[in-house]
């Protein structure tokens, strides 16, 4: 195979891998609540500009970036399961905690947080591409055999992966994690056990969106600028990506969120770039059609 | 004819002219042209969002497709506006039914998220479909409207063009939401099984109801074209979808008179915010969140807009409905 | 055209290995009141489904009134006569009573939406749903309810209102699943007493039904499900005696 195919393939594994970790963050919240975080594109865009703020206003070294990112991850899925999803979890049975009614109001709930969120960014940096400042970013070439990449695909691929062993080894092996999974496999016999289901939410919302700023994060640094509106498109394949993946099952959103990278790239190649915009879309429609229940149907715990 | 019907043809085709008439200010009847628009959008996106249940962010779909086949029509081959309010009302009743048939089987959220699909899919090729849609320029010098030599240009004429749409389309929304036909498609989205058991077929009910719902945002969209005089991508992004989801869940969702009364609050409250900049994205947002945190049934509520209108109908003969008593 | 309303010959349903109906075969006659028992997950509410249409049988066959059903979908199933009520309480919750009865009188009469668009031409069907609807009301008391939201209505009203709104569909066989379940004494003898009346009034009932006192006194015949085979079918008195159902299930519910 020519480099330049292999070169298309690597781009959009790298991009790929962001979706997938992008996409976790849905699907976790998903399991528990059967609802979805319309906002959780904004901490993407949030993880970016914290990126921003650290290196360009505070000009901390990159090693002390990462914690502010990781505190505005949390922060910000603290403070959306708090505005948007607690007010309507009145009542702590399964029934209502995941009725129609609560799952469109938190639906309508985390998308108006989320334009709140990204218009107040719009108005206060003025809707502009900011730069990250040349010295952070990670943008060297890099040769691999026949295929040269930037060091910055590289780290986002490497991240990414790191991520999802640190989420698979939280979720395995301390006590948030397996009360995360309890609560997913059966809400009532957990709470029936004595989990708090409330810290379980938020510890859920919480993770999903320390994930989603790390990938802002990592993607400002190798993309090198940052802006309100960055979120939208991301978060917007991610959720295809998690639909594709079967909605619950982790190791689908990963592989949907990788597929979806490498398609568009790979569509990049034939068609004009602006159109590749529209691959997930397709994906999604065709996997909708004759799979509604989403391609990967394998769950795991 | 019922007295809500003559409220409201009193109040679109004579109140509202004369005030603005009396203000002579062109920029208010502009306000109260796009109200109207507005309110064409929210009353068929509550048509399948409330009384369907069906959250839909396709609104810019149809309402583009409406705008953009206007504008070439008339600009490429000088079409009247009224040949295009049937044509792509139909291409989009056509194309509707054929999408829901497709989509009405997915469960709500993938529903949600088809609709997103197709909306980005539609931005996309807007922009990028340049040699049709002349892309990110947009379409300029798009006639306004007129029948044969009679010149409806100005603002009066624009006004009544379309407040007469705009009153055709929520009758069709009134005959549709205030029939036992609206109780069929209600008891669909309540429970498709249940619906089915009692010989309903649900999804015949929604596919019908999200092909309606596209020909009237079509229609808006023609009217939106010959209107505005010019179109553009930046018109028909996804913003936009939930601008008209914000309007029909501030009124009521399954309400008519609150889809109304939500396209009016959503246009009119971030015009008043004008003097402060962009603030209108902040200003939807911030309303939808109050609005489903304190008012989670809207301001007209669905069950309180239905039994009001069973009664006002009674007199009206309903189907003799609202004489139970 | 024989006298059997409903018959059901040799049939089964499997679900993943289990099989919840197992070659199942009983009639019944036209305005007759059966009572269906057996114990918890013996296949009655599986054997509703089926009939009603809700999932395909895996063998044999459904007849009613002489024409097989089986198979076909569960809104021309309905429409032929066939209407159901839920063990968990299926109203439609954010919709009025009124718009959850007329439900079902639309399933009957049709609704279009040409009809439903152009004035005048839906005014006959129009009146008959209307007047199915309020009939149906007033019948199961809840006329005063009428524009009180589904969910907000008491239990009591709500299995009332299941029942209203399978009736407003017209039908000829009505399939009653645990009508009783949750209600206190005074509202289980009401309720059997308008079982009863219905019946009467020449509509053939099923009843599924865990009120064994109730059954006994009101049902003309019980047919008895065990691990989804039938074990008895028969007058009553005669269920009562009969041993196979005593091991089955009146044993261990005395």
């Amino acid at each position: 195979m020519d480099a330049f195919i292999l070169n298309q393939l690597a781009i959009g594994a790298s991009v790929g891998m962001t979706y997938a970790v992008v996409a976790i963050g849905f699907t976790l919240i998903y399991r528990v609540l059967t609802a979805v975080n319309f906002a959780h594109g904004e901490v993407y865009t949030l993880g970016a500009f914290a990126t921003l703020i650290g290196a360009a206003t505070f000009k901390l070294p990159l090693w002390a970036v990462v914690p502010l990112v990781v505190a505005t991850g949390a922060l910000a899925g603290w403070g959306i399961e708090r505005a948007a999803f607690r007010p309507f979890r009145r009542y702590a049975d399964e029934a209502s905690l995941k009725s129609r009614a609560v799952r469109e109001a938190t639906l309508l709930s985390s998308l108006a947080l989320g334009i709140v969120a990204r218009e107040a960014l719009d108005i206060a940096f003025k809707g502009e591409w900011l730069a990250i400042p040349q010295d952070y970013l990670l943008n060297q070439p890099v040769r691999l055999g026949p295929v040269g990449v930037s060091s910055g695909e590289l780290v986002i691929g490497g991240a990414s992966l790191a991520l999802l062993a640190a989420l698979q080894w939280m979720l395995m092996r301390t006590r948030t994690g397996v009360a995360i999974r309890a609560v997913a496999a059966n809400l009532v016999g957990a709470q029936l056990s004595g989990i708090d289901i409330n810290r379980v939410v938020v510890a859920v919302f919480a993770v999903g969106s320390v994930l989603g700023a790390l990938a802002g994060m990592v993607v400002s640094l190798a993309y090198g600028s940052v802006q309100s509106y960055m979120g939208l498109t991301v978060v917007i394949k991610a959720f295809v990506a998690m639909v594709i993946g079967g909605l619950t099952s982790l190791p689908g959103a990963v592989a949907a969120g990788v597929l979806i990278g490498v398609a568009e790239s790979v569509a990049g190649i034939f068609v004009p770039s602006a159109w590749t915009e529209m691959v997930a879309y397709v994906l999604l429609i065709f996997t909708l059609l004759f799979m509604p229940r989403g391609l990967f149907r394998w769950g795991g715990a | 004819m019922p007295r809500p019907a003559v409220v409201l043809l009193a109040l679109l085709l004579v109140v509202v002219p004369a005030l603005l008439w009396l203000a002579g200010n062109p920029y208010a009847a502009r306000l109260a042209q796009l109200v109207l628009l507005t309110v064409i959008l929210a009353v068929a996106l509550n048509l399948l969002t409330g009384t369907a249940g069906m959250l839909a962010l396709d609104t810019v779909v149809y309402f583009g497709f409406g705008a953009y086949a206007a504008a070439l029509l008339s600009l490429n081959y000088g079409t009247s506006f009224l040949v295009e309010l049937v044509l792509a009302g139909a291409a989009a009743a056509l194309a509707g039914w054929c999408v829901g048939v497709a989509l009405v089987r997915l469960a709500s959220i993938f529903f949600a998220v088809a609709t997103m699909g197709l909306a980005i899919s539609f931005h996309a090729t807007v922009l990028n479909w340049g040699e049709l849609t002349r892309g990110p320029m947009g379409v300029r010098g798009i006639p306004g409207f007129r029948i044969g030599e009679w010149n409806l240009e100005g603002w009066a004429g624009t006004y009544y063009v379309t407040a007469l749409v705009c009153l055709a389309c929520v009758w069709v929304a009134h005959r549709l939401t205030h029939s036992f036909y609206g109780n069929a498609v209600r008891a669909a989205r309540e429970d498709e099984e249940v619906a089915r058991a009692l010989g309903l077929a649900p999804r015949r009910l929604k596919a019908q109801v999200y092909a309606v719902h596209a020909a009237m945002m079509a229609v808006a969209g023609v009217l939106y074209a010959h209107s505005n005089r010019f179109i553009g991508p930046d018109n028909f992004v996804l913003l936009e979808s939930a601008l008209v989801l914000t309007a029909v869940v501030v009124g009521g969702l399954g309400s008519v008179a609150g889809a109304a009364l939500g396209a009016a609050i959503l246009v009119l409250v971030p015009e008043a915010l004008r003097g402060v900049g962009h603030l209108r994205g902040l200003a939807f947002g911030a309303i939808l969140f109050a609005s489903i945190l304190l008012l989670p049934r809207g301001l007209l509520s669905e069950v309180r807009t239905l039994a009001w209108m069973r009664r006002a109908l009674a007199a009206g003969g309903w189907g003799r409905a609202g004489r139970r008593r | 055209m024989s006298a059997a309303l409903l018959e059901v010959r040799g049939l089964s349903r499997r679900f993943a290995g289990l099989l919840a109906v197992d070659e199942v075969s009983f009639e019944v006659r036209r305005g007759e009141l059966v009572g269906l028992i057996g114990p918890n997950g013996a296949g009655k509410t599986t054997l509703f489904n089926v009939i009603a249409g809700q999932m395909p049988p895996s063998a044999g066959e459904v007849r009613f009134a002489g024409e097989r059903i089986d198979g076909r979908e569960a809104g021309e199933i309905a429409r032929r006569g066939i209407s159901r009520t839920y063990q968990n309480l299926r109203v439609f919750p954010d919709i009025s009573v009124f718009d959850n009865v007329s439900a079902g009188a639309a399933g009957r009469h049709g609704v279009s939406l040409w009809r439903a668009l152009l004035p005048g031409l839906d005014r006959a069907r129009s009146a008959a749903i209307a007047a199915a609807t309020v009939g149906a009301l007033e019948r199961f008391g809840l006329t005063a309810q009428a524009d009180a939201l589904a969910g907000n209505l008491a239990y009591g009203q709500k299995k009332m209102l299941e029942i209203a709104r399978a009736m407003a569909l017209g039908p000829s066989l009505l399939l009653l699943d645990e009508p009783a379940a949750g209600l206190n004494t005074a509202e289980t003898l009401a309720l059997a007493d308008l079982v009863r009346a219905l019946c009467r009034e020449g509509l053939t009932i099923v009843l599924v039904e865990h009120d064994m006192p109730m059954v006994m006194r009101i049902c003309d015949r019980i047919v008895v499900l065990d691990s989804g085979r039938l074990i008895a079918d028969g007058a009553p008195p005669a269920v009562r005696a009969d041993p196979a159902v005593r091991a089955a299930y009146l044993g261990d519910a005395a």
